[in-house]
């Protein structure tokens, strides 16, 4: 049996329908109509222990609804989820000790506190042994480089600073599983890297499972093994990221580089032009053609100083996957 | 119950740091409390003190109701005042969602993490002044029986303040906007008990005494250290069952604060 088994989940909102102007908004005060709607599908999977998984699907697809109902704040409507045998939002407060949660921007920090303070006040709240409490701060401070300003007051932070320290707090109480909602949104390069590096040695160390969401693919590639795309609540592919190229990857592109003489782009029926500028151009074969077989062809023609096989990038693959799915049947 | 004082104190340390951090703004505060609760002590003992006698009572007496609604107020705001009025903000905000992932009851966590009020201390001292003047003035002897009947008094008194502060803040589970007929019931209707109710028709007395039940708060304690008659026809024992209705409403908030508790994790609000 699975670590954490989802079978068949549902979820739906009722939204109330608003009407245009005051004399809608006045009708709405005596009666409202309600639309239902199906924020979750249907969605089964399993992960294993130690798993680093990316749940990925665009604005509105389902994703903070799933993590919501695996970390027991909402209710499923139909299915069933079982994290370790507990049923989240059954036992809440069991589940709650063995999961730690990042809910992206909204921070659960002191704004007019250092971190230090409440790092303190979740060792009581989790009730960490002190031994394990220290060990757990001097690991995860040095881990995410947090020394210089765990003693600052949180206000004057960057973004990039109390992700950290969510994430920190997250995991004090040594948590089994760990849910995260857009951890990388809006950080700098450095942050994400950082992050990122942080995330892969707490799954190796820990054995920490890992649910992250997120709209980069950088995520995705530097620190999951498996990808699950969901979109309009619907499960659309679930398996490794090899399986996630072979499936929807159609090809590799080609990036020429020129130096000084510049060549024409003889409008080609094999060939498609991405990206033109000064000094290179990307090209995509149309037709079946091995790669090795497409740069004799391009050498030949153009002479180009430097030439790159591309492998297309998982941020193209999603984009298409979405666009497929979304294509009128 | 060890854990429930542990957690208490933490947050408890942390509240402290956190209201200390702005020195001005927590002076600032307490100066404008002041101001405005003497305002309305001054306004309540001159409309008494010209007619004199209302209703038997003098103004000595009735400013014993104001003191006393003003010192429970202080008491249990200064618990439940951030508490109920952040909650929709958190809702909205989603930050409420983490106190559904903590391995404490969201209640206790929301209470504690919402922080003790400091701010309430001028409440308390101007409450404190108010019920020297009224006891001074009613020569109020402090024997044994009167002074415990005062304290849990006002520490029933407190639990109904509790419980009006909790129960307005159920409201957020079921929709983002304040909601006025609520703040009529729980702000209003309080105000009918800066007076005896014996001088308002019936169905406020029934109203303030079994419905919403604020005339525990003062009314009714003082009757009985003041020898005051209750509306005609209520048992006798009512005006010693503050403590009893204290603890009873204060329960009954928790009870309808976890039925919007359910509300919100089914529909996400």
């Amino acid at each position: 049996m699975s670590f954490i088994e989802v079978k068949n989940l549902c979820k739906e909102y009722r939204i109330v329908r608003s009407e245009k102007g005051i004399g809608g908004a006045v009708k709405s005060l005596f009666h409202r109509e309600y639309i239902v709607k199906e924020a979750v599908k249907n969605v089964s999977f399993s992960l294993d222990k130690g798993e680093v998984v990316g749940y990925i699907g665009p604005n509105g697809a389902g994703k903070s609804t799933t993590i919501k109902i695996l970390s027991g704040v909402l209710l499923p409507t139909k299915g069933e989820v079982k994290i370790g045998n507990i049923i989240p939002y059954e036992n809440r407060k069991e589940n709650a000790k063995r999961i730690g949660v990042v809910f992206g921007q909204r921070s659960q920090l002191y704004w007019d506190l250092p971190i230090s303070d409440t790092f303190e006040l979740y060792e009581s709240l989790y009730g960490i042994p002190r031994e394990r409490f220290r060990q757990n701060c001097d690991f995860f401070t040095e881990l995410l480089g947090m020394k210089d300003f765990l003693n600052q007051p949180v206000r004057q932070l960057s973004l990039g600073q109390k992700m950290k320290a969510n994430i920190a707090i997250a995991l004090l109480h040594d948590p089994e599983v760990l849910y995260l909602d857009e951890p990388t949104i809006g950080l700098d390069v450095t942050s994400k890297k950082v992050l990122r590096d942080a995330l892969k040695s707490i799954n190796h160390e820990r054995k920490t499972t890992i649910v992250l969401t997120t709209h980069d693919m950088d995520d995705i590639e530097a620190v999951c093994q498996r990808l699950i795309m969901i979109d309009q609540g619907q499960k659309l592919f679930d398996g490794s990221l090899e399986d996630f190229r072979l499936k929807y990857n159609d090809g590799f592109m080609l990036k020429l580089e020129f130096d000084g003489c510049f060549p024409v782009w003889q409008e080609e029926g094999d060939y498609e032009l991405l990206e033109k500028t000064e000094h290179h151009w990307i090209l995509k074969p149309k037709k079946d053609i091995t790669s090795k077989e497409a740069m004799i062809e391009l050498i030949g023609k153009y002479d180009p100083i430097n030439l790159y096989v591309q492998e297309e990038r998982i941020e193209d693959i999603v984009r298409r996957a979405y666009m497929l799915q979304n294509l009128p049947v | 119950m060890k854990n429930f004082w542990r957690l208490f104190s933490s947050f408890f340390r942390v509240a402290l740091r956190r209201e200390m951090a702005y020195r001005g703004t927590f002076l600032a505060g307490i100066i404008g409390q002041w101001i405005s609760y003497g305002a309305a002590f001054l306004s309540i003992y001159i409309v008494v003190s010209n007619f004199d006698v209302l209703d038997g009572w003098n103004g000595a007496e009735v400013l014993m109701l104001y003191g006393l609604s003003v010192m429970s107020y202080a008491v249990g705001a200064s618990f439940f005042f951030n508490f109920s009025k952040g909650l929709s903000r958190r809702i909205r905000s989603g930050e409420f969602d983490g106190s559904l992932t903590k391995p404490v009851h969201p209640f206790i966590h929301e209470v504690f993490s919402a922080g003790y009020n400091i701010g309430y201390i001028s409440h308390f001292t101007i409450s404190l002044c108010i019920m020297t003047v009224s006891l001074w003035g009613i020569s109020f002897r402090p024997t044994l029986w009167n002074v415990l009947f005062l304290i849990s008094a006002v520490l029933g008194a407190s639990l109904i303040q509790a419980a009006v502060l909790i129960a307005s803040s159920v409201i957020s589970f079921f929709t983002v906007g304040s909601n006025p007929v609520a703040d009529f019931l729980v702000w209003d209707m309080k105000e009918f008990t800066n007076y005896p109710i014996t001088i308002f028709p019936r169905g406020i007395q029934f109203i303030l005494t079994f419905i919403l039940p604020f005339a525990f708060m003062n009314f009714y304690p003082a009757s009985v250290l003041l020898k005051k008659d209750i509306p005609q026809g209520y048992p006798a024992i009512l005006p010693y069952l503050s403590p009893v209705v204290g603890v009873a409403v204060f329960f009954l908030s928790i009870v309808l604060w976890n039925w919007g508790l359910a509300h919100y994790k089914s529909t996400g609000s």
